[in-house]
């Protein structure tokens, strides 16, 4: 197990952040060069201020689902922290970075990292709920719908029983890393794409919105 | 009658761009959308959240356009019956997806095997043949024109309303409901216009319909033409701005 975490936290490590990283900023490049070929004077009626805020508006909670559905807006705001916060600022993750690169920040209390990683668990099963028991999202959900539901929520699952050993600990960080691995690899290549593609999404919208001054929404 | 699939393979090729493959990657089926959608709030069918007319198209990339009239009729039932392309949904949207956009690509589908609803098929041709989606011929309107001209003359003595006057600042255009049912609405406009003082002028013949029926339906070189009238009378007499109404 010691073998399958080396391999996890190290090459496949890197060829996963590689992938993500490469596979993400070719998503936008994509979309700009079909958007040109399409019509090269697309990009020329863009709106930059309007685009941005729209992501703002939508990056907080400042937009009218938020304020209509503030139980789904809660659940996705609390599911993207319990994802992101606990990866990029838990002291066992920092010090990982620190050892791998020599770069290092200030990490989150063990505790709040715990409890948001927690709430990201509580948010994600709301979502699964939301799938199955409101009959107008069942009728839309498809397999990748829940396959990229499962694929985040398992780095979560292994690491909050990794951290709390629950069974062989060498057993449960090797698949957390490993899951982790696999989100990233996936993510290009699936609807987890709209890491980078929801912003050109909304800058698109912020920006045809703006063509018509009707708010940013 | 038989489905012409090269036609619609075409089709699909040309309406596969840059937004239709950003939004269909990225839709997380999340119905969030329903909220901003009269058809859902009126009968909240699962039919009826607008998500799901990006279904007909996912499905035809999906096949490569491999597909039998059924579907089809399913396709235009989805695209024509169940929106008015508002585009309220994509407010409610956390991406911004708009479904309009891509309702009217899926007509496009459905415009490329001569499914247009009848309906809308009857008034694009109208327009095509008489310059207005009712088929309103250019006497009617010249004489609806007047008469509403005169109405108002009783109230406003010096009130206008000139017909294809060059040089003028702005071509007003009509709906053509508002000439043909509601001609109080004709005598408001002339009224406002009037009383704002505004240098404008109609047009008679081809380019007075607002409305873009060809666009509506999916039909562009139906809307190009339609569009294009406009724009060459507005040229023609030289105007500044062309005032579209609706």
């Amino acid at each position: 197990m010691l073998a399958l975490y080396d391999l996890a936290a190290g090459p496949l490590f890197a060829l996963a952040l590689a992938v993500f990283l490469v596979g993400m900023a070719w998503r936008v490049v994509r979309f700009l060069l079909l958007a040109r070929a399409a019509d090269p004077a697309a990009l020329r009626g863009f709106r930059p201020a309007w685009a941005l805020k729209s992501i703002l508006h939508w990056l907080l909670p400042a937009n009218i689902t938020a304020r209509e559905n503030a139980a789904a807006t809660a659940a996705g705001f609390v599911f993207h922290l319990g994802v992101l916060l606990p990866a990029l600022f838990l002291q066992a993750h920092v010090i990982l970075w620190d050892q791998a690169w020599g770069l290092s920040w200030r990490p989150l209390p063990d505790a709040a990292a715990d409890g948001l990683a927690w709430a990201g668990v509580a948010a994600g099963l709301f979502l699964a709920w939301r799938r199955i028991g409101l009959a107008h999202v069942r009728a839309l959900t498809g397999p990748q719908d829940w396959l990229v539901l499962g694929l985040t929520l398992l780095p979560l699952l292994t690491g909050l029983a990794a951290y709390r050993q629950w069974g062989d600990y060498d057993t449960l960080i090797a698949l957390h890393v490993l899951s982790a691995d696999i989100l990233l690899i996936a993510a290009p290549f699936t609807k987890l794409a709209h890491v980078t593609l929801f912003f050109v999404s909304r800058a698109v919208t912020g920006s045809d919105f703006g063509k018509r001054s009707v708010g940013a929404w | 009658m038989p489905l012409d699939i090269p036609t619609l393979k075409k089709a699909l090729d040309s309406r596969n761009g840059a937004r239709m493959r950003l939004w269909l990657d990225i839709c997380a089926h999340c119905g969030l959308c329903a909220q901003g959608c009269h058809f859902y709030q009126s009968d909240p069918r699962p039919e009826h959240v607008p998500a799901y007319r990006l279904k007909p198209m996912a499905e035809l990339l999906r096949r490569k356009g491999e597909v039998d009239e059924a579907f089809m009729q399913w396709l235009v039932d989805t695209v024509y019956g169940t929106c008015t392309m508002c585009q309220r949904c994509s407010m409610f949207c956390p991406y911004g997806i708009s479904i309009a956009f891509m309702v009217r690509a899926t007509r496009a589908l459905a415009v490329s095997q001569g499914l247009t609803p009848p309906g809308l098929a009857s008034g694009l041709q109208n327009a095509l043949d008489a310059g207005n989606n009712l088929g309103i011929t250019d006497e009617e309107y010249r004489e609806t024109v007047e008469w509403q001209l005169e109405e108002l003359q009783a109230e406003m003595p010096e009130a206008v309303a000139p017909i294809d006057k060059k040089g003028a600042e702005v071509l007003v255009t009509f709906h053509p409901r508002d000439i043909k049912f509601y001609p109080q609405n004709l005598y408001n406009y002339l009224k406002l216009y009037n009383a704002a003082g505004l240098d404008f002028t109609l047009t008679g013949g081809m380019g007075w319909d607002s409305t873009n029926i060809g666009l509506f339906a999916g039909d562009d070189p139906a809307a190009a033409e339609l569009a294009g009238r406009m724009i060459a009378a507005g040229e023609n007499l030289g105007v500044r701005t062309v005032l579209s109404a609706e």
